[in-house]
């Protein structure tokens, strides 16, 4: 039998699962007992439901891919010197020359087959050389739909249609942070971290759709070669692509419910 | 261990922390990053890299807020560009209220603020205690005053809230 009152530091450390054995049993019979104590054990439960709903309520969504590739950027700071004392400095001067005559053919021959193939070439070296292996992030594009169940990220990627290129986030939902940049690479790539079970993206040529995308990060790659791209919310665009830059095209934002953040670039 | 579980495990969790800690999204990206880039340096046991995170991350933040304080500027992280055309009321309702909560959590002390997130985070008391400096036997006795505070200035915006209505 307990002569006083239990302190609240006890309490609390009880509703959080600190106290265990004879010692919990001993304080649930005398918070049976007690009515100022089950009052005081019953108010901690509510403040502490209270506050968790709160901080949940004001949380943003984790940047994970974008860290997650910063930080694999620097990790890879070790393994390229690694791969330098086995012969990296050769293949990285061999890049560079390739690099410098797709630079040169891109230049003088523009609209030529030519062109393509070489920036292929480019992207790939470029991708070896920062020890990334071609698609590392993203898996080829599917002929069809791709659930997201149980995936970190999620992505896709597709090769521009009669030099365009169509992003269409269908009815998005929670907050959505969507970074848009132009790449020098040949095919447009979409990655998201929603963690909505019943996401789906699906592709067509030049286009891909994100259909039921909840809170999280969505970043697009749109090629820098290609002539028109657009992301669009809901069937309108926000963000075009006008000469060589991506530009907002109007008051993106909330839609029933979500709200959708742009960022322009890296 | 992966380096990549543990990511996948621990980054969501730190970033939360750490955006409620500061407020402050950019703050939380770059602060997670540095810990985990830091991370990367370390052979630790499995056990101990959750603690070993958390507490890296809170002397970045000391640091970041020392540095802030001495030069006497913010930082010159770009805002997000949020566009948001006319809200409905239940938006405006919504963004009022978290505004409340960061309102709330800073006008806590630090080593409240402090408790109560990494209590949310699921941290034993004597990983909170060892992370914060503070005596285990005194860590549920901290944590059941801050919760307190926290809660009943928040409800006292809502009382305010509601006269006025």
């Amino acid at each position: 039998m307990w002569m006083t009152h239990a302190s609240e530091g006890l309490l609390i450390a009880y509703v959080d699962g600190e106290i265990e054995g004879s010692a919990a049993a001993e304080l649930r019979d005398h918070v049976a007992a007690c009515e100022a104590c089950a009052g005081e054990l019953h108010e901690l439960e509510r403040l502490s439901a209270r506050a968790h709903r709160l901080l949940r309520g004001a949380d943003v969504a984790p940047p994970m891919l974008r860290a997650r590739a910063a930080i694999g950027t620097a990790h890879s700071v070790p393994i390229r010197r690694g791969l330098g004392r086995v012969g990296l400095g050769g293949l990285a001067r061999a890049a560079g020359l390739v690099l410098v005559l797709a630079g040169v053919a891109a230049a003088v021959v523009p609209g030529s087959p030519v062109r393509e193939v070489l920036s292929i070439t480019f992207t790939r070296l470029a991708q070896l050389v920062q020890g990334q292996p071609e698609d590392a992030a993203v898996p080829p594009a599917p002929s069809a739909e791709a659930p997201a169940a149980a995936r970190e990220a999620m992505g896709m990627a597709i090769m521009p249609a009669d030099g365009r290129v169509r992003v269409i986030l269908h009815a998005p939902a929670g907050v959505v942070d969507v970074r848009v940049r132009l790449v020098d690479a040949a095919r447009a790539r979409v990655e998201t971290t929603s963690d909505q079970p019943d996401m789906r993206l699906r592709s067509a040529a030049g286009r891909v759709e994100v259909m039921g995308l909840g809170a999280g990060e969505l970043r697009i790659d749109i090629p820098r070669s290609v002539r028109a791209a657009t992301v669009e919310v809901n069937g309108r665009a926000w963000v075009l692509k006008a000469g060589d830059q991506l530009q907002l095209a109007g008051p993106a934002g909330r839609d029933r419910g979500a709200e959708v953040r742009f960022r322009i670039g890296d | 261990v992966d380096f990549d579980s543990v990511f996948a495990t621990l980054y969501p969790s730190l970033y939360r922390y750490l955006h409620r800690l500061t407020g402050d999204e950019d703050a939380a990206e770059d602060i997670a990053q540095e810990a985990f880039v830091r991370l990367l340096r370390q052979s630790l046991p499995e056990a101990e890299i959750r603690p070993w995170l958390f507490t890296v991350a809170m002397n970045l933040v000391r640091d970041r807020a020392r540095k802030r304080e001495r030069r006497k500027r913010l930082l010159t992280t770009a805002s997000p560009l949020v566009l948001r055309p006319e809200q409905p009321d239940e938006g405006l309702e919504r963004a009022e209220r978290i505004h409340w909560v960061r309102d709330v959590l800073d006008g806590l002390p630090p080593r409240d603020r402090q408790l109560l997130l990494m209590r949310e985070e699921g941290f034993k008391y004597d990983e909170i205690a060892a992370v914060i400096g503070v005596a285990p036997a005194s860590v549920g006795t901290l944590i059941a005053r801050a919760l307190k505070k926290f809660v009943s200035a928040y409800e006292a915006r809502e009382d305010v809230d509601d006269a006025r209505v």
